[in-house]
């Protein structure tokens, strides 16, 4: 080889070897380069633990703009980015971990489906009301103003032994999703307040009774059943102990409210106390992914009137649309529009609302009318309190989104699937006259109530009577429910919502409850009156270190064809009588028994469903249970339940069942 | 050869020394100080659209559609150690319209882990965003570059489907493999001897379903002040063996570039040049090869550049010429139209929003070309079978700090091209283009438009072949007023014309031209667009807006499409 090559081969090495000193190697490359524009002088400012520190860097944009011409560099390669990304500013996580075990004995092969009956024995792990083993709530801000969150979920039913991973599947029961969906918020300030922006879903949301909203009643429940998404105290009586203090107990952010998702854009603190709110997505009625334009939309100003403020108007409407056909030439929809106006003066708080609420379908046609509604409440002393509404609501005002339920329409659905079928997008709740719950509201009838309370530091009385009818006279079905085991009812049916099951097929399941459709066996040709009384006692009594509260819960109910104050008779359409009763045990800070005793009677009539031998139904239930809530730790509860239930219809032998039910409930939140 | 040695060995112990290694973060390095073990980065954003369609005549197809999403990309960076660094993104996306978790879907963006060895040698494993130059990799998007006048559609494109498949304004590909990066400074000689690695994965074998293919590559460059050399080379292959296949593929592209500024005053010359090779180990698929060369002279002061061009008709290099989009996709809005029932040809409003027109792999082959808007480069600034000139001027006035002064800024380019190898004929298909890109501005109002002349023409003297003749000119223009520092108007419109008679090369598998189809062209296509652009924070943008799209072809109207649309975009 010539010496030539040899010197040149040599150079090279001694170029690298020379070049053996190796520049500033950083994870990210290099600086981004200033760009012309950017200012002279900038500031940094970097947090560790408790400090923060402020780093000035001087940078002269001659300088830069000189090398630009004079150097040569070429464009940056390889891997990029070349800067380290942005962090987030801060992020949250909070949740709970709730294992919930049910054990049902039920002997005695009910048939609960029209083609199975059921087994003697099940344990299920988990809780098929639809909320999850875990749930963590995560939020995070990306700047002052602007967050994101969002709730991801697991579910834990011990059916995937020694599996390297569960996969992630569908809803509802599904391993790892999100509950609500995800939200980005945003909260933008304005001249004229802050307006916030909430992006996504699934929101919790209100405006009125009826526009917005779901049925709260007068607070009278029983506590033995837990929710899943109850609270936890600060201890295991707490929750008991504020019921009797304040007849009511905290529920969280879903009570009274309708999912909403979409968008949601509240803007408060503008001029005069204005407050203006605006919605347009879905609701649950017209959720899913069908493309075809099928949403909701509404909002509500509202504005104190008067120097003092004390009276509050407010203008609301609350719109729903869909379409039948993929050419969008059969829309069908409903909606309500009303004006509230309310006030608060001294011992009285008094709101009144009207409006007009509509439906219209092709099959329909259109059917609107009249909705109203008013309550008034007077405090009398520091112990007494009396409330009273009315509602009147036209038989063809339809809105799935308010608290009245539609009983009066047959409503169209964007598919032919039935209702409670994956994919139906048909409304669960019945067509026709039903039972509803004490004041419940309902389009095709008006009525009244009046309630009383009565309360001391360890006594809470409430009671009520409510009367109402049909606006107008129709409907070939009644539905009615079981005030004692409706929930271990709906457990028979698990994650789905069948229809027309049970032993004689009229059984219906919904959300955590059933119910069972009757028929006329002559339609109806004069309106229905309903007539409900409800009187609830809360009380407790310290015995020594010890308190133990009571809760008595009675009910009666008729559905008749005349007005009366309770209509006792057999030729009632109905009647339904109960009484629940539970106890709670306080023996120490972190222990309290609890027991429960109820029972329930449902009497038909022969204008209903009768047997063979012209018996109408004749229904009683029971519920005898025993459990114990305990604080096993910080921010975390143990809820034990056992149950023995019975149900049996003297007038169809089938439609019976008895048998145990124990659960327990493991609740911590973080 | 012993004394050239130790001449070598020489000069390194005269050598400055091992200079001080900092990883970024280290005490003393300066400018950064302590960085959390965790943190999360990404963006999230809310997408609605309410979209209408219409044609004549068409009777089936739904007239509206509305749909829409809110995501998060939550990147999980966890710094063990200031050596390493791992960052892991997932997507969690809600679709508009589920409840109790319907519609909901994971999906891993991102998993990368990048490092410092012996605090010299950077590395990153996972998933890469990479590129070289213009000629080897890059990601061309012709369509998408011919200048910013739109901001709104042009937000729309980078947050949804540019997000959606990683087109960062660099210009990088998202790439599955490996890379390493070192340095070396010298005290004399080279300021800098900067060295690339890579290999990726190209195409997994699954095992035996498909042929693996691999990418490897990288760049070595020689930095000066005011000069610079480099080597770049790019080898895609499939691994024979990894399947039942006997077809395998192999291409490989090696060029040189330098830079030399040769005076004080901003004068400079770059070029870069090189050579490829496909092979196809199929017999009726011969090998191909040709070089390139690229070489531009620009002043810094006065900013301007020539450049001239000289690509093979036989140079492939799918890392630099394949498309981030492609049009021949279906669109996924109103995919089906027309009571036939036909699939929708995608337009310019589609290439703004539907991501299943971009792709996310580089093409073996040149695949169609979108005539209707481009044909001078289809395939970027690699496009080959072009020889040509082309020219850059901005006379904005610029302060001596480099900042744009005046109210008004202008941009003028011109291009002319050649084909150097006919497409079926010996005549050659000549290119010309003219674009102004030009803006003026005051406190509130802003105007921006681009104004694109395009030619394309061919005289088939003395066949029986009509000529190829294209006018093809464009419009954009914006009108924007901003109402507060923080919320903007804007108004503007998109329209692209195309006629005369245009010839299409049709090629296969192998990439070789296996047809030529011609035809008359007449098609114009209109694209508005108005928004309302309310900026309350950095780097969070809430737009709502409207735009719309009109096509004809051969006189007769197309479809209509309509989009109104809500988006919130945020970066954190």
């Amino acid at each position: 080889m010539s010496k030539y090559f040899y010197s040149i081969r040599a150079r090279f090495v001694g170029l690298v070897l020379v070049g053996a000193a190796v520049p500033v190697a950083s994870l990210w490359g290099q600086e981004a380069p200033a760009a012309p524009s950017s200012v002279v002088v900038t500031e940094e400012v970097r947090t560790q633990a408790d400090t923060t520190e402020v780093i000035r860097v001087t940078r002269n944009v001659l300088d830069d703009e000189r090398k630009r011409i004079l150097f040569l560099e070429p464009d940056p390669v390889g891997n990029f980015p070349k800067m380290e990304p942005a962090r987030l500013r801060t992020l949250n996580a909070n949740g709970f971990f709730r294992q919930f075990l049910t054990y049902r004995h039920l002997p005695g092969n009910y048939a609960y489906l029209p083609t199975s009956q059921m087994l003697p024995r099940e344990f299920f792990v988990g809780d098929d009301s639809q909320l999850p083993t875990l749930m963590v709530n995560i939020t995070g801000k990306t700047r002052p103003g602007a967050t994101f969150g969002m709730d991801l979920f697991a579910f834990q039913f011990l059916d995937n032994p020694g599996r390297p991973a569960y996969g992630v599947t569908g809803d509802l029961g599904g391993h790892l999703l999100l509950n609500l969906g995800m939200n980005v918020y945003a909260t933008l300030p304005t001249a004229w307040g802050p307006l916030s922006v909430k992006l996504g879903g699934i929101h919790w949301e209100e405006m009125t009774d009826l526009t917005l909203g779901a049925y709260t009643g007068y607070n009278r429940y029983m506590l033995f059943d837990r929710n899943p998404w109850d609270p936890i105290g600060t201890t295991p009586f707490a929750r008991y102990q504020r019921y009797i203090e304040a007849g009511s107990v905290n529920q969280e952010m879903r009570w009274g409210k309708r999912a909403f998702v979409g968008g949601v854009v509240d803007w408060v603190g503008l001029p005069h106390g204005q407050k203006i709110k605006v919605l347009v997505g879905k609701n649950e009625q017209n959720g899913g992914f069908d493309r075809r334009p099928n949403g909701a939309w509404g909002g509500q100003y509202s504005i104190p009137l008067g120097r003092s403020r004390a009276w509050v108007f407010s203008a609301q409407s609350m719109q729903q649309r869909s379409y039948q056909d993929t050419l969008l030439t059969r829309p069908f929809g409903s909606g309500a529009a009303t004006g509230k106006l309310a006030a608060v003066s001294g011992r009285w708080t008094a709101s009144a609302e009207a409006g007009y609420g509509y439906y219209f379908s092709e099959d329909n046609g259109q059917s609107g009318g009249l909705v109203a509604q008013m309550r008034a409440a007077k405090r009398i002393g520091t112990r007494w309190q009396l409330l009273f509404h009315g509602h009147a609501l036209h038989p063809g005002a339809v809105n799935n989104a308010s608290a009245a339920v539609n009983g009066s329409v047959r409503e169209a659905a964007v598919n032919q699937i039935p209702a409670g079928q994956a994919g139906s997008q048909a409304v669960l709740n019945p067509v026709g006259p039903s039972l509803l719950g004490f004041a419940q509201l309902a389009n095709n009838r008006f009525g009244a109530d009046l309630n009383a309370v009565y309360r001391t530091k360890h006594v809470f009385l409430t009671g009520g009577f409510s009367a109402s009818r049909q606006w107008e006279a129709g409907g070939s079905t009644f539905a009615f429910g079981h005030p004692v085991n409706a929930l271990t009812r709906s457990r028979f049916y698990r994650w789905g919502f069948p229809q027309g099951v049970g032993p004689y097929g009229r059984t219906n399941a919904l959300y955590r409850s059933t119910y069972e459709l009757l028929d006329f066996k002559v339609p109806l040709d004069q309106p229905l009156h309903f007539s409900q009384w409800e009187v609830q006692a809360l009380y407790s009594i310290p015995v020594g270190n010890a308190e133990i509260a009571f809760n008595h819960l009675a009910r009666a109910h008729s559905a008749q064809l005349q007005p009366s104050l309770l209509y006792v008779r057999p030729d009632a359409v109905l009647r339904q009588y109960s009484s629940e009763n539970e106890v709670y045990l306080k023996t120490s800070d972190r222990f309290t028994w609890v027991g429960c005793a109820s029972a329930d009677a449902t009497l038909g009539s022969l204008k209903t469903n009768y047997n063979a031998t012209g018996r109408p139904i004749d229904q009683r239930g029971w519920a005898l249970g025993l459990g114990f809530d305990c604080w096993a730790a910080d921010n975390a509860q143990i809820f034990f339940r056992h149950k023995a239930f019975g149900f049996a219809d003297r007038s169809f032998e089938l439609d019976a069942f008895r048998g145990t039910e124990t659960t327990v409930e493991l609740k911590l939140f973080f | 050869m012993m004394s050239s040695i130790k001449l070598g060995l020489a000069l390194a112990a005269a050598a400055v020394g091992l200079l001080p290694v900092q990883a970024q973060n280290a005490p003393g390095a300066g400018g950064t100080a302590w960085r959390p073990k965790f943190s999360l980065n990404g963006h999230t954003r809310a997408v609605y659209t309410a979209d209408g369609f219409r044609l004549a005549g068409d009777t089936t197809t739904l007239p509206r559609e509305n749909s829409g999403h809110v995501l998060a990309d939550l990147g999980m960076n966890v710094h063990p150690n200031d050596q390493t660094e791992v960052q892991a993104m997932i997507r969690v996306r809600n679709d508009y319209g589920g409840f109790w978790g319907s519609g909901v879907s994971f999906d891993v963006r991102q998993l990368t882990v990048k490092g410092l060895i012996n605090n010299r040698f950077r590395y990153a494993l996972g998933d890469l965003d990479y590129k070289l130059t213009p000629f080897t990799m890059q990601r061309t998007a012709p369509l998408l570059q011919a200048g910013d006048v739109l901001p709104s559609l042009e937000l729309f494109q980078r947050a949804l489907p540019g997000n959606d498949v990683w087109m960062n304004p660099d210009g990088t590909w998202r790439t599955q493999g490996a890379s390493v990066e070192w340095g070396l400074r010298y005290k004399k000689g080279p300021e800098s001897h900067k060295t690339n690695l890579f290999a990726m994965r190209l195409r997994p074998a699954l095992g035996g379903a498909q042929t693996e293919q691999w990418a490897s590559g990288g760049r070595t460059a020689l930095n000066w002040k005011t000069f610079f050399v480099g080597a770049n080379a790019v080898l895609v292959q499939d691994v024979p063996g990894t399947s039942a296949a006997s077809l395998f593929y192999r291409n490989a592209v090696a060029t040189l570039d330098a830079g030399l500024a040769l005076n004080n005053r901003g004068l400079k010359l770059k070029g870069e040049g090189g050579i490829s090779r496909t092979e196809w180990a199929l017999a009726n698929a011969p090998a191909k090869g040709d070089y390139f060369y690229h070489v531009t002279l620009s002043g810094a002061t006065r900013r301007w550049s020539v450049g001239y061009r000289d690509i093979g008709p036989d140079f492939f290099s799918p890392s630099a010429q394949t498309t981030a989009y492609n049009l021949t996709n279906v669109p996924g809005s109103f995919s089906r139209t027309g009571n036939d029932r036909m699939l929708r040809t995608a337009n310019l409003m589609d290439l703004h929003r539907e991501t299943s027109l971009y792709r996310t792999a580089w093409n073996p082959t040149l695949g169609a070309e979108p005539s209707v808007y481009l044909t001078m480069d289809p395939f970027g600034v690699a496009t080959p079978n072009r020889r040509g000139l082309s020219a850059e001027w901005n006379p904005t006035p610029h302060s001596l700090a480099g900042k744009p002064m005046g109210p008004w800024n202008l941009l003028l380019k011109a291009d002319w091209a050649s084909e150097i190898r006919g497409q079926g004929t010996a005549a050659l298909t000549q290119f010309a283009r003219l674009d102004a890109l030009g803006g003026w501005s005051n406190k509130n109002w802003s105007v921006r438009a681009l104004l694109r002349l395009q030619r394309t023409w061919r005289t088939n003297a003395g066949e029986n072949v009509p000529n190829y003749a294209l006018s093809q000119p464009w419009l954009k223009a914006n009108v924007g007023y901003r109402l507060r520092d923080d919320l903007r108007l804007d108004a503007g419109l998109w329209t692209v014309q195309s006629t005369g008679y245009a010839f299409q090369s049709v090629r296969d598998a192998q990439n070789q031209v296996v047809d030529f189809v011609g035809g008359e062209v007449n098609y114009r296509e209109w694209l508005p667009v108005a928004s309302l652009t309310y900026q309350p924070f950095d780097k969070t943008q809430l737009v709502a807006g409207w735009m719309a799209n009109r096509t004809s072809s051969e006189a007769v109207a197309g479809p209509s499409l309509s989009s109104a649309f809500v988006a919130y975009i945020q970066s954190f």
